[in-house]
Order: structure tokens, then sequence, then C-alpha cells
């Protein structure tokens, strides 16, 4: 069953990679004549944030460029667009994209605005590496939100957990205390333990 | 008319309700205390020395791990936790569904409890103590335990832990306790001093002057209404502390906000099904057929079923919320194709399907099938922890490298001795108390519930020896011997 599963999400991602391949071509040369290219790398050194940079021809300036981020539902997947910018008079346009998780990740651009592309015409590898070299606080390392408040939490959870302790045992007490005294107080019509 | 219908007819006959009653006394007595100071029969003494030799094998098992180390078990570097923190689950799991019953059935009245009351509450007491005592194989480090509640780290799971988990050992013992108080009154007068010294003195103790009085007995039954408000509660908690030392661990599969009702349910569910297989094998091996009757085990299979279908809306909800976003669910393709799906598909068949499939079936609505059922149950939620522990855990945080675990000898026999304890704690338990609630069931006679289950009864021993109440000379049974009940021997 698993290698099942993995051959059909294999082929799976075959057929796409062919399909948004033959879509390149048509639409690179569908909209502008010339071809498009990306380029992912971190914005600098120490950081997190990826530039993704399309490159579209040469000098074709005002053109809209959608960047795209493959996701997994499950075990399909499908292109998102992240967001889009615009061709300066070097063809060039680019995105600051921050990852959420680490490892291989695909990021697409088409030429268009998202209303009009829902595929990137290419699509660029990317290996995301968790905190970088010099970065000192990852999305999990932020400070935790019960930060400040944690301690007042803390005591009041402790509080109801002692009053606990003083329900049962103070009922258990009760109980061993009063118990022998009520034997002989009354002489009533209760059921008596028979011999 | 028939026999049957004339032996019905005596019986609600308004002379023979006393007898009746006297007579049902007599007979939950003597099935009662029989275990208790009667002598033990070889099955018994078999049972006991071959299920404390497994409980010996799982100690011996624990020395060696703890010579060489969590290794011996299987653990490593990715699977890190693995089979014992599933065991401690599942065993306090459990505890909560015997502890649940018997409180929501108390506050509810429900006569019918009766005869259930003292197997759910002795199935609590025994797998709470297992599961807890299962936390220091768990543990690589388990000499330093003391540590916990000394130097206290409110920002570590394990120290929530240890508070909830002993707060409701507390609770447990206490409400095992209180309903015994007027049980060991009547056995300790039953025993007598020159039979077990020791016992009676024992039982004089904590019987607390009990005379039946009606002031004791209002007293015990507003203490015993307080213990069991506070312990539905109290479970609730421990299982949504035991779900968050996953939820608040960063691990794919584990970090879910479904988590602690999950593992509540998980853990009625899965409480529910013991209680009823631990009162299909008492009432079997201890011949406690007359109290312990079919409608016991179909109430309890409804509520078991409903509580199935809704672990099975969590199972969903668990793997569709993190499956949409598809960041990662990787342990979820390792679940439902990969190399977890055997013992995940296992669950759905044996723990879901069956179950509600054998409750749902009028022909199988029974003893034999609600304990099938049950069987598969408790089975099938073990293997479902192993799935919510194992996929997460092995899965890669970084890079595409799973990490295996790999049962080995000493984990398994740890976790057959935390197995073969239940069965062993009970049967030693109820050798020193009394298998049935005596006051309680003495109660439902009074109150009249003596006569629908007589009527059961009747019904279900028409092929039996004759040793039913009415005898046909309209005063009601009373047999050669006075007390209502069969001449067969009681064999433990």
């Amino acid at each position: 069953m698993k290698s099942l599963s993995r051959w059909l999400i294999a082929a799976a991602a075959t057929v796409g990679s062919v399909l948004v391949l033959s879509g390149t071509a048509v639409a690179a040369t569908g909209q502008s004549g010339a071809a498009l290219s990306l380029a992912v790398q971190p914005v600098s050194a120490n950081s997190v944030n990826l530039a993704l940079s399309a490159q579209v021809g040469s000098g074709a300036a005002g053109q809209k460029v959608t960047f795209f981020i493959q996701t997994q539902e499950f075990s399909s997947h499908g292109w998102m667009a992240v967001g889009s910018s615009t061709t300066n008079s070097a063809g060039a346009a680019s995105y600051t994209y921050t990852p959420t998780w680490t490892g291989a990740e695909l990021f697409g651009a088409a030429l268009g605005s998202s209303n009009s592309v829902s595929a990137p015409s290419v699509v660029k590898s990317f290996q995301v590496l968790k905190d970088p070299p010099g970065v000192p606080q990852s999305v999990i390392e932020y400070s935790r939100p019960l930060g400040s408040t944690g301690g007042v939490f803390v005591k009041s959870i402790l509080g109801v957990l002692a009053l606990v302790w003083v329900l049962l045992l103070g009922s258990l007490a009760l109980v061993v205390w009063r118990m022998p005294r009520l034997a002989g107080a009354s002489v009533d019509s209760g059921r008596k333990v028979r011999d | 008319m028939k026999e049957t219908d004339m032996n019905e007819n005596v019986l609600l006959d308004e002379n023979g309700h006393r007898a009746a009653q006297q007579a049902w006394a007599a007979d939950v007595r003597r099935a009662a205390l029989k275990p208790t100071i009667g002598r033990t029969s070889v099955a018994w003494r078999l049972s006991v020395t071959v299920l404390g030799l497994i409980v010996l094998a799982g100690i011996g098992a624990w020395i060696y791990q703890l010579k060489y180390g969590l290794g011996a078990a299987g653990y490593n570097d990715q699977a890190f936790w693995a089979v014992y923190i599933v065991d401690v689950v599942a065993f306090i799991g459990v505890s909560y569904g015997g502890a649940v019953i018997s409180a929501v059935l108390r506050l509810t009245g429900q006569s019918w409890r009766a005869p259930l009351t003292r197997l759910a509450e002795g199935t609590a007491l025994v797998t709470v103590i297992i599961g807890a005592l299962f936390i220091f194989p768990h543990l690589g480090r388990p000499e330093r335990f003391w540590e916990i509640p000394i130097f206290v780290n409110t920002s570590s799971p394990l120290f929530w832990d240890f508070m909830a988990i002993s707060t409701y050992v507390l609770a447990t013992v206490i409400f095992f306790y209180l309903p015994l108080i007027p049980d060991m009154a009547i056995v300790n007068k039953t025993l007598g001093r020159a039979d077990r010294p020791v016992l009676y003195k024992i039982y004089k103790v904590l019987s607390l002057k009990w005379m039946g009085s009606e002031r004791q007995r209002r007293m015990l039954h507003s203490v015993l209404t307080l213990i069991s408000l506070i312990i539905i509660p109290l479970a609730v908690s421990v299982h949504s502390v035991l779900s968050w030392a996953f939820a608040t661990t960063s691990r794919p599969g584990w970090m879910e906000t479904v988590f602690p009702p999950y593992f509540v349910i998980a853990a009625l569910y899965s409480g529910t099904a013991l209680v009823i297989v631990v009162a299909s094998a008492f009432r079997k091996g201890y011949h406690l057929e007359r109290f312990i009757t079919k409608r016991h085990f179909v109430r309890l299979g409804y509520i078991m079923a409903a509580l199935g279908l809704v672990y099975a809306y969590l199972t969903i909800a668990d793997l569709m919320s993190e499956g949409y976003t598809g960041i990662t669910s990787g342990w979820i393709r390792e679940t439902i194709s990969g190399r977890y799906a055997i013992p995940f598909w296992f669950y759905v068949l044996a723990g879901e399907v069956l179950p509600i499939a054998l409750v749902a079936v009028k022909k199988t609505r029974n003893i034999k099938g609600m304990t099938v059922a049950s069987i598969g149950v408790v089975i099938a939620l073990w293997i479902k922890r192993i799935v919510i522990v194992l996929p997460p855990v092995t899965q890669p945080l970084i890079g595409s490298y799973w990490g295996t675990y790999h049962f080995t000898w000493v984990s398994i026999t740890i976790t057959l001795a935390g197995v073969a304890a239940i069965p062993l704690g009970l049967m030693l338990l109820f050798r020193v108390l009394p298998v049935l609630s005596i006051e309680e069931m003495e109660e439902m006679g009074e109150l009249g519930s003596v006569e629908q289950v007589s009527r059961e009864t009747l019904e279900a021993q028409k092929h039996l020896p004759a040793f039913a109440y009415a005898n046909g000379n309209g005063n009601g049974h009373v047999n050669g011997n006075g007390v209502g009940m069969p001449e067969k021997e009681v064999q433990l």
C-alpha cells in the first residue's frame, strides 16, 4: 500500500511537471514572446526571507508577474499564489517571501496577475533550512503568548488543585471522624447490619 | 399457564415480595462473600500463579532495562517516546472509564448499576495504579523521580502529569473505599474473629463502626455524591493533561487542539469496554450470572457504541485538520497507507466497525457479542495509541529520513506484565473485599428492582436447575437452606 501510494504521488507529480513545463512555452510565447526565468535566494546571508526574482526577456518593463508556492493537501499538490510584482525597465520583478517550514520547497512564477493565471510557467526548487546561521529567532522561538500572564495562570491552577485535595482529604477525614460517632447516635428505621 | 408465568405471578404477589427481598439479600451476600471468605479453587490459585509469574517477568525485564538503558526497549534518537507512554495513556484511560461510568450512574440514580459498581471501581483503582507505575519504565532516570515534586518546573508537562495523576489516584482510592464501608461491616460480622484475625481487625477499623443507621447512610450518600461530582471533571483533567504532554510538544501530528477531547473520549471508550470485559470474566469465573445479566451488558454496549462513534468522529477530525493544511502531513500518509497502515486499519475494523456492528445487530446484542466487541475495543485502542505516538515521533523535521521503532522482548514483557497485573490485581482485591456492592444491591432489592432482575433471572434460567425465588407455594421462594441460593457450590 505504501509503495502504491508513493508510486501514485510520483506519477501525479510527473504528469503535473510535464503540464507545467508545456504551459511555460504557451505562456511565454502567448503573452510576451520573451522567456521567463525564476531565481530563489535568501535576501541576505543571515535572513530567513527569500527573494523570488523573475526575469522577463530583456527590458520588458511594466509586466505583471505572479509568484507561487506549491502546497500539499493530503497527498495531492496545488499551486498557491503568494504575491505579485511588476517588472522594472530591466524586465526584472521580485517578491520577498518568508517560508513557514523547512525542507524542499517548490516556487513558481507566471506572467499575468493572480486573477488571470492559476499555475506557474517556470518552477524552481529551493531547500529551506531551519534557523540559518546568525538568525536569532525562528517562528517557533518567538516569545510564548502566555509568557507574561503564565505565572498567574499557573498559580490559579495550583490553587484549584489544592482545593480539590482539600475537598478529597476533607471528605475522607469527615467520614472517618464522624461516622463512628453517628453509629450509636440514633435508633431509626434504617437497615441494620445483619449478622 | 406456563410454569414461568406462574412463578412470576407468585413473585409479584404481595406476600411473596418480602420473602423475595430476603432471599435476594441472602443470595447477594453469599455470592459477594464467597470469594472473600471461601476457600480458593485450584483454577484460582493456578491463575494467580501464572499471572504473578508474568508480572515478575516484567519486573525482571525492567531491571534489565535499568542496567542497559532505554535502548533495550527499542528507544532511539527518533523514537524518544514509544510503547511505555502508550501504556501510561492506555492504562490510565481504561481506569477513567470505570470511575466515570460508576460516578455517572451513581449521580443519575441508576439502580441497575449496583452489581457493576464494585467491579467498575475496582477496575479503575487497579488500572490507575498500573498506569501510574508505567511512568517509571518510561523515564530514562527513574531514580530522580522524586525531584518532580521537589524541584517544581511548571513549564514541564511531566510536572502536571504528576499532579493530575496523583490527584486522580487519591480520588479513585477514596471513591473505591467509601462504598466499601457498609460492606466491610458485613464482612466483619460474617467473618468472625477466629477465621482470619488480621483481616477481621482491618475490616473492623475500616468499617468505622457502621451500623446502617439513617444518619450514617445520609452522610455516606452525601460524601459519595460529592466525590462522584469531583471525580468526573478530575478524570477529564487527567486525560487533558496527558494529551497536553503531546500537544505542547512541537511535533507534527501532536500539536493539535483536538487532543484533549480526543484523549478523554478514547479513555471513556476503552474504559467502558474494559468494564464489560471484567464484568464478563468475573460473572463467569465467580458465578455472578444471577446478578450481572444481559441487560447490563447491552446497556453498557449502547454507551460504548455511542462513545465509539464520537471517537471515530474525532479521529477523522484529527486527520482532516492537519491533513488539509498539508504542512506536516507526512505522518498521515504513513498512518493511512504507509508503514503504520496495518495497525491503523486494524483499529478501524476491530475498534470501530466490529463493535458498532455487534451492538447494532439485534442477534449479536447479547453477553457474548458485547464481550467480543469490548475485547476488540480494548486491543484496538491500545494499538491506536501506538499509531498516535509512533508516526509523528519518527517523522523527520529536517530531511527525509524517517526514524523507526522496533518492539523488543523487554518492552513486550513489561507491557504484558501490565496487562497481567489487571486480572491479578482484581483477583487479589476481591479475595479480601466483596466482589459485589452488598449494600447497594440490597438497597436495589428494597427499591423493587429485585422484581425486574428476578424476572430476567427466571427468564434466563429456564433451562438451568431450578433455584428461582418462587417455588409455587404462594410464599415466594425459600429453598432448603433458607437463603434463596442455588444448591450449586460456588467455585472461585
